[in-house]
């Protein structure tokens, strides 16, 4: 009791809202709850061990299964038989029915009536099949089945196929054999040449012409049209020390790419 | 009859088409890639490396070629500048020191591809004529 002050005291000091709320107990069980609860575990208890549906339902509910089992709704004997009748009989009876144009006609009539169209296609069946059709059918299919085999023609049967599909297999190995024996090897540091003979053996020489023609653009003897003898009377007057001096400052242009006596020494 | 014509025919379509195959236009370009790579002595290794730089090298200098025929000064400069442009790609594969020997064995197959020229238009004249020597350097 003088711990529950203290805590009242102190909920008042910390001005708490709690401080006046009454203490007594919210939560509250239905009458009898524990008297019942005893017998209620052990009915459930037994539901689980029960061995039949009609046994569980005993257990866990007793009201349900006590209840009859007849249903509480009946209908008269045959009723279902001459509901038919009396259905049309109602209608036939209504007064909309009485005062309608189509009072006292029959189905065919009433329809000529709605649909002059409809009531003047003819009943029958526009297709039909033979007679016995069905009966016969499976046999009919058999026999078909049996008349139209397929004729088999065998490839191996055809000789000169044989020797066709031989001539491409022979056409085939002989030129993979001249791709792969390409004779003896020419090695193309030692013989040049010889090396670019072989390779471009293949390569015609109008393709050689073209290439060349293409690369010969670079070239810097633009005076492939001079010949040798038209220098010499142009530089007859031209002393042989002067000659040597300009040929001597311009060597370096012959060490270029394009000689190849530089070029393998650069390479030496 | 007709069936042995069939045949020989088939054959001769296969024996065809198998030889097309070689004479392509990049023909001389793959010879020349191998040309230089042997001369050169390249270890497989170096010839991995070296083949798809040369044939981007080739390209561009075809181009070169094609694109600057009316003016051969300025054609060599543009030349010029791609061989010292690629000189530093084939450098890291082939070191400094070799770097210009692609150049050179380039040069070296066109004049082999010229003496070529040469000798098949001689023999195609007959060999009469094979004695003169209608080269650019003999006259």
């Amino acid at each position: 009791m003088t711990q529950n002050n203290n805590i009242l005291q102190e909920l008042k000091e910390l001005e708490s809202s709690l401080a006046g709320l009454a203490a007594q107990n919210i939560y509250s069980v239905p009458d009898g709850y524990f008297e019942g609860l005893v017998g209620q575990v052990l009915n459930r208890i037994k539901a689980m061990e029960a061995a039949n549906a009609a046994e569980e339902l005993g257990y866990l509910s007793p009201m349900l299964s006590n209840m009859s089992k007849q249903l509480p709704y009946a209908v008269p004997a045959g009723y279902f038989e001459s509901l038919e009748e009396k259905l049309m009989q109602t209608v036939r009876n209504s007064n909309d029915y009485l005062h309608k144009e189509s009072f006292g006609q029959t189905a065919t009539e009433e329809l000529e009536m709605l649909s002059p169209l409809l009531s003047g296609l003819k009943k029958e069946m526009p297709y039909s099949v033979p007679q016995g059709y069905f009966e016969n059918l499976a046999a009919d299919i058999n026999t078909q089945a049996n008349k139209t085999e397929t004729k088999v023609v065998s490839i191996g049967s055809r000789k000169w196929f044989r020797f066709a599909a031989a001539a491409v297999i022979t056409g085939v190995i002989v030129m993979v054999g001249f791709m792969v024996i390409d004779g003896p090897k020419v090695d193309p540091g030692t013989n040049s040449h010889a090396w670019v003979e072989k390779k471009l053996k293949k390569v015609s020489t109008e393709k050689i012409e073209e290439f060349i023609q293409l690369t010969d653009e670079e070239e810097l003897v633009a005076s492939k049209d001079i010949k040798t003898q038209d220098i010499k009377e142009l530089m007859k007057d031209v002393p042989e020390n002067e000659i040597q001096s300009l040929l001597n400052d311009t060597q370096f242009l012959d060490d270029g790419m394009a000689d190849d006596a530089a070029a393998e020494t650069m390479m030496n | 009859m007709k069936k042995i014509l069939f045949i020989v025919s088939l054959f001769l379509v296969t024996t065809n088409a198998l030889m097309a195959q070689d004479d392509g236009d990049d023909k001389i370009r793959d010879k020349m890639r191998e040309y230089i790579q042997q001369r050169m002595r390249l270890s497989k290794n170096e010839a991995e490396k070296f083949s798809p730089i040369f044939l981007r090298y080739f390209r561009e200098w075809r181009t070169a070629l094609k694109d600057n025929q009316g003016d051969r000064l300025i054609l060599q400069q543009k030349v010029v500048e791609l061989r010292l442009r690629y000189r530093n790609e084939f450098k890291e594969i082939v070191g400094e020191k070799r770097s210009n020997e692609v150049y050179l064995n380039q040069e070296k197959f066109i004049k082999e591809l010229k003496d070529l020229r040469r000798e098949r238009i001689q023999n195609r004249q007959g060999p009469k004529n094979r004695i003169r020597d209608i080269s650019p350097q003999s006259i």
